[in-house]
């Protein structure tokens, strides 16, 4: 624990090399988490950029009362949301759209090189409501406990297991029987 | 010794979960990027917020000559276009100064950006007040100070805290 005081202050104190430390560990981490959120390679690479700016401007005022893990999670999942926010108003539609243009945006992707199967699921994700994908996403795929999902999304965790075990049934159930995706105009 | 055993072997730990995730996005998910593209974004993230910091680290106090500076800019061109019979001659003020007007006349003021933080608020003494005062009710043009001070003080303001929530 020691370690991770040190290496707190050391951040806190903004030095370089302690800056350093944490892109190594946590750039990879939070890329996926953001690319699954805002679905291009492109989108998430400038998402990504926001988030450690955002990060390094914030640590100053980083209280401790949540993990540093919870706590970068948090700042680049709203940084996701204030990005989607934005394409909304650029496109004049909601949030609610963008999710049902989920697979144009995926499939038009050049960094996507999903197969069949790839498709499949992505194509069950794509038909979840934003929130319980979202919450299924982060647990499974970014590997966050529940107590960190109800610290970044301020949902009890009760909601949440309901939530995520619901939706690992409805994938475990959909997956055979989606239709594969075809593009369409957005 | 113990301290260095643990720190291996949390990373062992840290690279393993990293490759299990980085497999589980790019196997079950299909999605995939460019090569080299977390060695470079390393590059690009520093570069950002290093680089960026820097040229923002300007103290409080340039911020506000600049502010002065660009109200006493605005100022003085305006006289010397609407009044410039106002502005004092090459022959009547202190060397020291000449060479700011002469500048401040042959508007030749983006030329060099420190002239605007010492020499201009020099030149701007030598105008009468009560001018000054006649000169703001009649002629100021009040949109140039107001979008400098927007853009040297509002704008920073605006980047910092406007988080969703934390």
């Amino acid at each position: 624990m020691t370690d991770e005081s040190d290496f707190i202050k050391s951040l806190l104190n903004q030095k370089e090399k302690a800056f350093k430390k944490l892109l190594d560990l946590y750039q990879k981490r939070l890329y996926w988490h953001i690319r699954k959120m805002v679905i291009t390679h492109e989108n998430a690479n400038d998402v990504l950029q926001n988030t450690f700016l955002r990060i390094y401007k914030s640590l100053p005022g980083f209280k401790q009362n949540s993990s540093l893990n919870t706590w970068m999670f948090r700042i680049a999942y709203n940084e996701s949301l204030r990005f989607l926010e934005q394409e909304k108003k650029k496109r004049h539609s909601s949030i609610d759209d963008l999710s049902k243009t989920y697979m144009n945006h995926l499939v038009a992707d050049t960094f996507f090189e999903g197969d069949v199967a790839q498709l499949k699921l992505q194509s069950v994700l794509a038909s979840l409501p934003d929130k319980d994908r979202q919450i299924f996403q982060m647990k499974y795929y970014d590997n966050l406990k529940f107590h960190e999902l109800a610290d970044i999304l301020h949902i009890n965790q009760s909601t949440l297991k309901t939530s995520y075990y619901r939706t690992v049934k409805l994938i475990e159930k959909n997956i055979e029987n989606v239709e594969l995706f075809k593009e369409t105009e957005v | 010794m113990e301290y260095y055993k643990r720190r291996n072997e949390l990373m062992k730990d840290i690279d393993s979960l990293e490759n299990k995730i980085d497999k589980m996005h790019t196997d079950e998910l299909g999605l995939g990027m460019p090569e080299d593209y977390f060695a470079k974004s390393k590059k690009d993230i520093l570069d950002q917020v290093f680089l960026e910091n820097i040229s923002k680290e300007i103290p409080l106090y340039r911020n506000k000559v600049m502010w002065f500076a660009a109200a006493g800019i605005a100022l003085i061109v305006a006289f010397s276009v609407f009044k410039p019979d106002t502005l004092p001659t090459i022959n009547d003020i202190p060397s020291v100064i000449a060479d700011t007007v002469g500048q401040i006349r042959n508007l030749d003021l983006a030329n060099d950006e420190f002239f605007v933080e010492d020499d201009i608020l020099v030149a701007s003494l030598f105008i009468d007040d009560s001018e000054i005062d006649n000169y703001f009710d009649t002629y100021i043009i009040e949109e140039v100070v107001i979008d400098e001070y927007i853009d040297h003080f509002l704008l920073d303001d605006l980047t910092g805290e406007t988080m969703i929530f934390y």
